[in-house]
């Protein structure tokens, strides 16, 4: 009950702080990547609406959730209402999972909007344009809906990530810092290979080391995949979103025990 | 101000300095961060305008196939970059050998995905390399592939012919009949095996017409000779085609009277 009444108002705040704005760029991109690019790219209209759709879900869902993510804790001791919440009987685990809950609230909601503005304006265009190289109906959007499954996920690591450097750090490095995770979570398999091209035992045990240690984003990464038909196994979807939830209760649990380490005088 | 700027540089040297700064694919891949497919879209749009933009002025693409490289690795199921690169590259002589990399390249990451990166590499080898053989072996294979065009078959046996590979066109294009229903089709590749049958025959007959040469000192000015030489004891006769031997080499071959000339 606590952590839904912090998640609702964690929302609440994201709102107020006109962070859904970002649905607006969102829709501008699409339809400008509709109209213009389209035009330049010799029957791939579809496909570049596609792919510039996905990638702007996640751009904007990454920036949200390390920009908010960050300050989440920060911003609530700035303004020393963190005082009255902890003098409250509240446990701080529950601050902790209220504040990621509302911030994945938030997410979900920009995720679902966007998909939405995606899917109309895939379907006008389509309606438009006669466009015989993609293809079309239930079949697309059922790829696309497995694509934003995923970066669902992905931004929920972020975010995960986002609040445990919060509750460790100030907003900027904590930005700095979850940003840097969120560049070598797309290069971790770059410095897998790094580590074996290396044929030095301690740099190959070190690489192999932060492999498993820091989270590899690429496995939400199935953008491409789904955008050009190409066959992604349930497995791998399963084992995708069970390592990402997996990830999330770990880094949330190291956000919690910092936190209850926390001192607030 | 910026104008100003702009108008101390040609156009061309603006689009190639742009160029020559596009870093390789695989570090293009590794820097945008799973981006990838965006970033490659946005190239593919910079290929299609520098090709529009030098289309219409100086038509040299030097760059065109650094693009379409990076393009392609950064998305490499992106078919239309590849026949694109592939048809246009080659409108230069010195960048046929690219854009073959190019077409190699889409067969190598979309092997069975769309019979024109087949067609269009057996094209070059025939056109631009005059290699009969290979250009027979990319057009037997794009002629397997689903949504091909009812003549390419045709064309693939025609290549194999040209490469002195009869046997191999036969036996392609009776594999090729068992395939096809549409009875039309069906006649049309009879005809053609039927054609080769013939032109198979009338090689064949290259060391008689040698050995005539030796007696006679000259090489027979039609086939029937052969026979009033007794060197033969008969001769096939197939309709709708007639016999001819070269004056000067001595080869020996059988042209069609309806159907287009075969080599």
């Amino acid at each position: 009950m606590v952590i839904k009444t912090i998640a609702i108002n964690t929302f609440k705040e994201a709102i107020r702080d006109r962070v859904l704005y970002n649905l607006l760029i969102f829709t501008l991109i699409v339809i400008v990547a509709s109209v213009l690019l389209g035009r330049l790219t010799i029957g791939q209209d579809q496909r570049v609406i596609k792919d510039v759709g996905l990638a702007a879900m996640s751009l904007f869902g990454i920036l949200i959730a390390t920009f908010v993510g960050t300050s989440l804790v920060h911003k609530e001791i700035r303004k020393k209402t963190i005082y009255n919440i902890i003098s409250k009987p509240i446990h701080r685990y529950e601050f902790i999972l209220g504040k990621y809950c509302g911030l994945m609230l938030t997410l979900i909601a920009n995720l679902i909007i966007m998909t939405i503005v995606l899917f109309v304006v895939l379907a006008i265009h389509k309606a438009l344009t006669i466009d015989v190289l993609s293809g079309t109906g239930a079949v697309v959007y059922a790829s696309l809906l497995k694509a934003v499954a995923l970066i669902f996920f992905e931004l929920m690591i972020v975010t995960s990530i986002a609040i445990l450097f919060s509750t460790i750090s100030t907003p900027t490095l904590s930005i700095f810092f979850t940003l840097g995770v969120y560049v070598i979570g797309h290069l971790s398999l770059d410095i897998r290979q790094l580590g074996v091209a290396s044929e030095n035992t301690l740099i190959n045990g070190l690489c192999s080391f932060c492999y498993y240690l820091l989270p590899n984003l690429e496995n939400f990464n199935i953008r491409a995949e789904m955008v050009r038909d190409i066959a992604v196994s349930a497995r791998f979807m399963l084992y995708a979103v069970v390592y990402g939830v997996l990830y999330m209760t770990a880094v949330l649990l190291v956000s919690i025990l910092s936190m209850e380490r926390k001192e607030f005088i | 101000m910026q104008t100003q700027l702009d108008q101390m540089k040609t156009p061309k040297e603006r689009m190639g300095e742009r160029l020559i700064y596009i870093p390789s694919g695989r570090s293009m891949k590794m820097a945008s961060l799973g981006f990838d497919t965006v970033l490659a879209d946005v190239l593919w749009v910079r290929a299609v305008l520098y090709f529009g933009e030098h289309f219409l002025t100086d038509q040299d693409y030097r760059w065109l196939y650094r693009i379409l490289d990076a393009t392609t690795t950064l998305d490499p199921q992106n078919i239309m970059a590849y026949r694109f690169g592939g048809t246009l590259l080659a409108l230069g002589e010195d960048d046929v050998e690219k854009s073959m990399e190019l077409l190699k390249k889409g067969i190598r990451n979309n092997p069975d995905k769309d019979w024109r990166l087949y067609f269009l590499l057996g094209y070059n080898y025939f056109y631009y390399l005059e290699d009969h053989a290979s250009a027979a072996k990319y057009l037997e294979k794009a002629s397997r592939m689903p949504g091909h065009p009812d003549y390419l078959p045709r064309l693939a046996a025609r290549m194999y012919a040209k490469a002195n590979q009869l046997d191999t066109a036969i036996e392609f294009l009776r594999e090729m009949y068992g395939q096809y229903e549409d009875p039309s089709i069906k006649e049309t590749i009879e005809k053609r095996i039927a054609v080769l049958v013939a032109k198979k025959y009338a090689r064949s007959l290259k060391p008689v017409v040698e050995k005539y040469k030796e007696i006679h000192g000259k090489y027979p000015a039609e086939v029937n000779a052969l026979i009033h030489a007794g060197l033969i004891k008969e001769l096939y006769i197939y309709p709708d085609g007639r016999y001819v031997i070269d004056p000067d080499t001595g080869e020996v071959d059988w042209l069609s009277d309806s159907e287009t000339q075969w080599p």
